[in-house]
């Protein structure tokens, strides 16, 4: 028998009740309504414009609003997560799993600043996170002798980097955030007693740095206000040579009355180079 | 309106508003082969009428809570369901053959040779039918009694067209040797 034969013949079938033909939906509808509670004597639909209106709105919404949703939700899903790991690295210490992250949203940011004085603030900023790191790793992980060496290095590192800046042509923004931040560094460093005998060494030298790198950011204001007046500079300078009064007076009292008076003296004038060597030189003396 | 986007207005027709005329719009048109399937897999018609019932409360009630996109495989797929759960509410109990006597003798009397439109009657074709795979039968069923096109029939099996074509190709083959060795 060809398949063709056998074609013809299920067709000529298909309506003989033997073969499940002869079926009559509008009665086999009755008895589903009646089962299912529907309404029995149903007409085949007709819809209007509104209808279809209807339908293409929602394949609409459903077709390109609902991808869009699902990569709206993956990008802030990604970025949730990274602002969040970012958020708890801040606190994160040299040996940790996500200091790794800390230091590289630093560079994000440092690469991110848009003008100098931003740059060199976050530059400062960054090194005293690294001094105060240092200290937090020797007190409280002191039996990591590796991760104790390496914040030490960090820390020596990034003030050795603000160092090297400032003798750069445009380091005045960054002189004035290492002036303003004397204090943090001084407070940071102060806690060195703290430190394993095995990094003392390197902690002096940061220690060391850390001041050669503040009287050098004072030379870069002092020459930024010879060169251009500078009103910011003189301020800076003013505030420094405060703290710098504050500190011989409290630590020399009235033997260092005669040095301090000269010193307000060349400020008045405006000669603050002056006026710091003054005050160094009394320190000097006093040491020999 | 395109065949398969005038199906899915009426399944949303179903599924937003609980439209009746939607959903006997769409019973409708695959009421016949959702009959056959039934008809070629339980015993008596009163079974079929039982079971057909059934399943279309089951299909409103699926598509009225989940959006489908295919109502003929759905259709299907929940029919073959409730003729399980027949089975297995009749187990235990002795089954009503659906081959009645009246085929086994016209199936004996066959002289070989025979050209077999001569012998083959729906009751033979029935028989023969009966002896194919779920898949084979559906397939030959839904293109040579119900009409369907090749590209409906692989949707509902979830098969490619090619091989949906071979499918019956092979099914009708065994048809043809089912009926020929009776």
């Amino acid at each position: 028998m060809q398949d063709k034969t056998l074609i013809k013949l299920l067709k000529s079938m298909k309506d003989d009740s033997a073969m499940g033909g002869s079926f009559d939906f509008q009665s086999s509808w009755e008895r589903v309504a009646k089962d299912g509670g529907f309404t029995s004597n149903i007409q085949p639909a007709s819809y209007g414009f509104r209808d279809y209106l209807e339908f293409y709105v929602h394949q609409f919404t459903h077709a390109m609003l609902k991808p869009a949703a699902g990569v709206v939700a993956v990008f802030l899903f990604a970025i949730f997560g990274w602002v969040s790991a970012a958020n708890i690295s801040g606190s994160a210490l040299p040996g940790d799993d996500l200091y790794k992250v800390k230091l590289g949203v630093e560079r994000a940011q440092l690469s991110l600043a848009f003008n100098p004085e931003q740059h060199a603030s976050l530059q400062v900023e960054f090194a005293s996170r690294r001094l105060q790191e240092m200290v937090e790793v020797a007190a409280t992980r002191a039996d990591q002798s590796g991760v104790v060496e390496g914040a030490v290095e960090r820390a020596r590192n990034q003030v050795a980097t603000i160092q090297k800046n400032l003798g750069d042509d445009s380091a005045t923004e960054l002189a004035i955030a290492v002036g303003r931040n004397t204090a943090v560094y001084e407070s940071a460093v102060s806690t060195a007693g703290e430190i394993p005998e095995a990094v003392r060494e390197e902690v002096e030298a940061v220690q060391e740095i850390i001041k050669e790198t503040e009287e050098q950011a004072v030379q870069v204001i002092i020459t930024a206000h010879e060169l251009d007046e500078d009103e910011d500079a003189a301020l800076e300078l003013a505030s420094a040579l405060l703290d710098e009064i504050n500190r011989i007076e409290l630590t020399y009292g009235e033997d260092a009355e005669d040095a301090i008076e000269a010193a307000k003296a060349l400020q008045a004038e405006g000669a603050y180079r002056r006026a710091f060597q003054v005050l160094k030189d009394f320190e000097q003396t006093v040491a020999e | 309106m395109k065949r398969d986007s005038r199906e899915k207005f009426l399944l949303f027709r179903i599924r937003a508003f609980r439209d009746e005329q939607a959903f006997v719009t769409l019973l409708e048109k695959h009421a016949s082969s959702l009959q056959r399937l039934l008809y070629f897999k339980l015993p008596n018609q009163d079974d079929v009428d039982d079971v057909y019932s059934q399943v279309c409360i089951r299909l409103w009630q699926y598509i009225i809570r989940t959006p489908v996109d295919h109502f003929s495989g759905l259709a299907h797929t929940i029919a073959r369901t409730s003729i399980a759960e027949f089975y297995r509410r009749r187990e235990g109990k002795e089954q009503v053959s659906i081959d009645s006597s009246e085929t086994h003798d016209q199936l004996e009397s066959k002289e070989s040779g025979e050209r077999i439109e001569s012998f083959v009657d729906a009751g033979i074709m029935k028989e023969g039918l009966g002896e194919l795979p779920d898949d084979d039968r559906e397939a030959v069923v839904m293109r040579h009694l119900e009409g369907y096109s090749v590209k409906e029939i692989a949707k509902h099996l979830g098969k490619t067209e090619n091989a949906t074509s071979v499918l019956i190709y092979r099914a009708l083959k065994k048809l043809r040797k089912i009926l020929e060795s009776s």
